[in-house]
């Protein structure tokens, strides 16, 4: 059996995962932590260097599983985002002689071996060509973080994992529910025949849509579905949150391209009117819910959904929806990490409300700079990449053919408001004076060095990704642009 | 009425021998006979599932009618009381005394999730097996030994983490 | 289907016991109950499946989900404090609405139904046994499921791994036990 080159990274990824359990269970206590947490980020990065090494100039086939080329990036993503959890999730590790406000993980090397699946399950998710391999991805993406939300001892984490698992498995039968529907619809579960069955006017088709659309949905925290975002950003651990914020998001993302540019392809215009609903929505209900926040976790939450929005609306124009939400999902990746290595360290001894933040410029320059930075990447502000990141999906959505002129201009005054809420952070980390009580229960901020590095390459990152051109046609034509 | 088990056994077996003699060829285009043509074939498994049902539940119903005879007489002298009691094998348990909602321990939970996840590892290694008898070459041992081999690590690690020692303390 | 009087008259007991047993799932107080009502679904559901050739779903249905599933739903009720007999009253507007959600998915469903039962059903749907389903699932061809396969071991895996680590690592005197990681998996 000759494996194609494509296959590498994700035979990588399970055997990432194996080694890592087998040293956690098998190695000493010193020599374990250090190979599970080195191992786990440096073997991620790595793979994410083999994805763009192998990445196939075209589909490439491997019995129902098929590499696409537009899927590269978004595996870059998924890569870039285990591993930068792995390395937020260093000073909630054991033996690294650090402590936190909430405790420590019941157990670092579970949870770093969940973060390896949870990518795989994303890797099966980008290369389905079937509805059981899609479904099975799904579930593989989506099952260990259920665990990990419950990775802290406290009872906000256990709360967060409860109500995680319940939406998630609602969200996961809906789904099923759905792809039952598209079977019994398009008769097969193969992709490549339901895009030629599954046509508009077949009504049993679109319940099938509807539902399957309902389920990711959930995933991707669009706003109908997005009631679980703030509470389970709250409660679990500061790694997974950041990591569901992100890689979660994408695999979602990535899930729903495949199937509109696959089985749903037929489906066009009234597919277009649901996803430019979804993007109205998303936008105000995000927004609405970002302005008036007290914690750092919620708001992001909330931020999120509206970010969605801005996503759901470039999948409405055309060829360009493709690259242009790749490009935004690395820039909103490296964009929320920053933030949360941030508050992560801020949150290791202090809650993390906007008031513990006032007064951050003075006590720690670097992080405050960062979190601006973050914060007006998030926002949309040139030079930094989150502008170019929203300005090709405006463009996206502009697209001879799918001119949605309304949303276009609708979205753009929701970039206004969301400006708004980033800004009150940054107002609150600069501007605003920290009163007493503040900053008598204000100890001082410790940054792990490996954190610290990692915050530097992040900022210089996001800037590059703005600035030069070459980063940003780089991902085009990774995407197949 | 009981005596009819055994005839009805045999004609599920039956079923089910009939089953496993398919060719690769009809396994290949994954066709098969119609059961739902002949629907006699299962008759005698809904007869077998009507049986299976009926015993447990004319069981509890003997017993509970019995029983209100029992409760009826009920005035006796007190070493006749006993024989109304529950019985274990002379010793009074958590079973038998008390309430049936007992907190168990999160032992049985683990051993119970374990169960689980082996259970779902058999239903998959079930059409494995019967695959296998058409196999050719070493490739479905490859594929055989990926899927085990990840979940025997599995095992292994909750061996090494005292997941499956009954008596430490959790 | 080749539809005759006993097919019909068997599909017409399981679907009432699956709607019964569901409803009284749903309806129930005692979660132990309910626990038991939804075995009584699975079987339903598992007859169906029998009723439409496949027979290994079917049987899979019996030992997984009637064997397992439902089994560990019960230790979960069990390892609780009296969740078992503590009644959880949902309000008269959780009610109402429920229904009303309810009512209209049912409204959507059948809507939609009767304008395309002739192209729900596959015409040439024949039944599956266990020889077709190996033989697929190791497929490595464009049309099985080989890597789904083995996909799924991993999923077994984590799936097992994490509800074993945080069964493993309760707080001392925690009552609250909720993940059922394991159960989701299936």
């Amino acid at each position: 059996m000759t494996l194609p080159t494509a296959l590498w990274t994700d035979i990588a990824l399970g055997s990432l995962a194996c080694i890592i359990l087998l040293s956690e269970s098998l190695l000493g206590p010193r020599l374990r932590k250090a190979i599970v947490f080195h191992g786990a980020w440096i073997g991620l990065v790595l793979i994410g260097i083999l994805t763009v090494c192998t990445a196939p100039e075209s589909e490439q086939a491997i019995g129902n599983y098929l590499i696409r080329p537009w899927t590269i990036p978004f595996r870059l993503c998924f890569c870039i985002a285990g591993a930068l959890s792995v390395l937020l999730s260093r000073n909630l590790l054991s033996g690294t002689g650090h402590t936190h406000r909430r405790g420590l993980l019941v157990s670092g090397g579970v949870h770093i071996f969940l973060i390896i699946c949870s990518t795989l399950g994303m890797f099966v998710v980008t290369g389905a060509q079937d509805l059981i391999t899609f479904l099975v991805g799904i579930e593989l993406a989506t099952i260990p973080l259920y665990v990990q939300a419950a990775m802290l001892r406290d009872d906000f984490s256990s709360e967060a994992s409860a109500k995680y698992l319940i939406i998630g498995s609602l969200s996961t039968a809906f789904t099923v529910f759905g792809i039952s529907y598209l079977y019994g619809a398009g008769n097969s579960v193969h992709f490549d025949t339901l895009a030629q069955t599954l046509t508009a006017d077949k009504h049993f088709a679109w319940v099938g849509v509807i539902f399957v659309l309902a389920g990711i949905g959930f995933k991707l925290s669009a706003a109908p579905f997005h009631m679980w975002a703030p509470d389970i950003y709250d409660g679990a651990p500061p790694p997974v949150t950041a990591y569901i914020a992100s890689s979660s998001k994408a695999a979602g993302l990535a899930g729903l391209i495949l199937l509109v540019y696959g089985p749903f392809q037929q489906l066009g215009a009234d597919l277009e009117n649901i996803f430019m609903f979804l993007a109205i929505i998303s936008m105000t209900i995000g927004n609405l819910g970002a302005l008036r926040q007290k914690r750092f976790n919620r708001f992001m939450a909330w931020s999120s959904v509206a970010q969605i929005g801005f996503v759901l609306m470039a999948l409405t124009g055309g060829d360009l929806a493709i690259p242009s939400i790749a490009f935004y999902l690395l820039v909103y990746i490296i964009g929320n990490f920053i933030a949360f290595f941030v508050v992560n360290c801020l949150a290791s001894n202090r809650p993390e409300t906007f008031s513990n933040m006032r007064g951050l410029s003075k006590q720690s320059p670097l992080l405050a700079l960062c979190l601006l930075i973050s914060m007006f990447s998030l926002a949309g502000i040139p030079p930094l990449g989150g502008f170019f990141g929203k300005f090709e999906l405006f463009l996206a959505a502009a697209q001879p053919g799918h001119e949605h002129f309304y949303l276009i201009l609708f979205a753009a005054i929701n970039a206004v408001v969301s400006l708004y809420y980033y800004m009150i952070v940054v107002k609150d980390i600069y501007i605003t004076e920290p009163t007493h009580a503040d900053n008598s229960t204000c100890p001082a901020i410790a940054i792990l060095p490996s954190q610290r590095l990692t915050l530097v390459v992040l900022v210089i990152a996001i800037i590059v990704l703005g600035v030069w051109p070459a980063a940003h046609s780089w991902i085009f034509t990774l995407a197949g642009s | 009425m009981f005596f009819d088990f055994v005839p009805l056994i045999a004609a599920v077996s039956d079923v089910t021998s009939a089953t496993q003699n398919k060719t690769l060829e009809t396994a290949m285009d994954t066709t098969g006979p119609i059961i739902s043509e002949n629907v006699h074939h299962f008759l005698p498994l809904t007869i077998l599932v009507c049986l299976a049902l009926l015993v447990p539940v004319s069981m509890l119903l003997i017993s509970w009618f019995a029983g209100k005879y029992a409760r009826v007489n009920r005035d006796l002298s007190d070493q006749s009381k006993e024989k109304h009691e529950p019985f274990e094998c002379g010793i009074q348990t958590a079973a038998t005394v008390g309430q049936a909602d007992e907190r168990f321990s999160v032992k049985f939970y683990i051993i119970g999730m374990l169960f689980l996840v082996f259970d779902l590892e058999v239903a998959f290694l079930y059409p494995f097996v019967i695959r296998f008898k058409y196999a050719e070459g070493w490739d479905l041992l490859w594929v055989l030994l990926a899927f085990l081999v990840l979940l025997e690590a599995g095992y292994l690690y909750l061996f090494r983490k005292g997941a499956l020692d009954w008596e430490k303390e959790v | 289907m080749e539809a005759t009087l006993t097919t019909d008259i068997l599909f017409y007991l399981f679907s009432a016991a699956i709607l019964g047993c569901g409803l009284m799932a749903v309806t129930v107080k005692n979660l132990l109950h309910s626990a038991i009502a939804l075995m009584g679904c699975l079987f339903g559901t598992a007859g169906l499946f029998l009723l439409l050739d496949h027979e290994f779903v079917a049987l899979m249905q019996i030992l997984v989900y009637i064997g397992g599933v439902v089994i560990f739903i019960i230790y979960a009720v069990l390892l609780t404090t009296h969740l078992g007999t503590r009644y959880l009253p949902a309000s008269t507007l959780k009610y109402i609405s429920g229904v009303t959600l309810a009512a209209i998915v049912l409204g959507l469903v059948l809507h939609i139904d009767p304008q395309a039962t002739h192209t729900a059903v596959n015409p040439d749907r024949t039944a599956t046994t266990i020889d077709a389903i190996g033989y697929r699932l190791l497929d490595g061809s464009t049309n099985g499921f080989l890597i789904p396969f083995e996909v799924i071991s991993v999923l077994l895996l984590s799936a097992m791994i994490g509800a074993a680590t945080i069964a493993k690592h309760q707080k001392p005197g925690a009552t609250n036990d909720e993940d059922e990681t394991g159960g989701s998996a299936s």
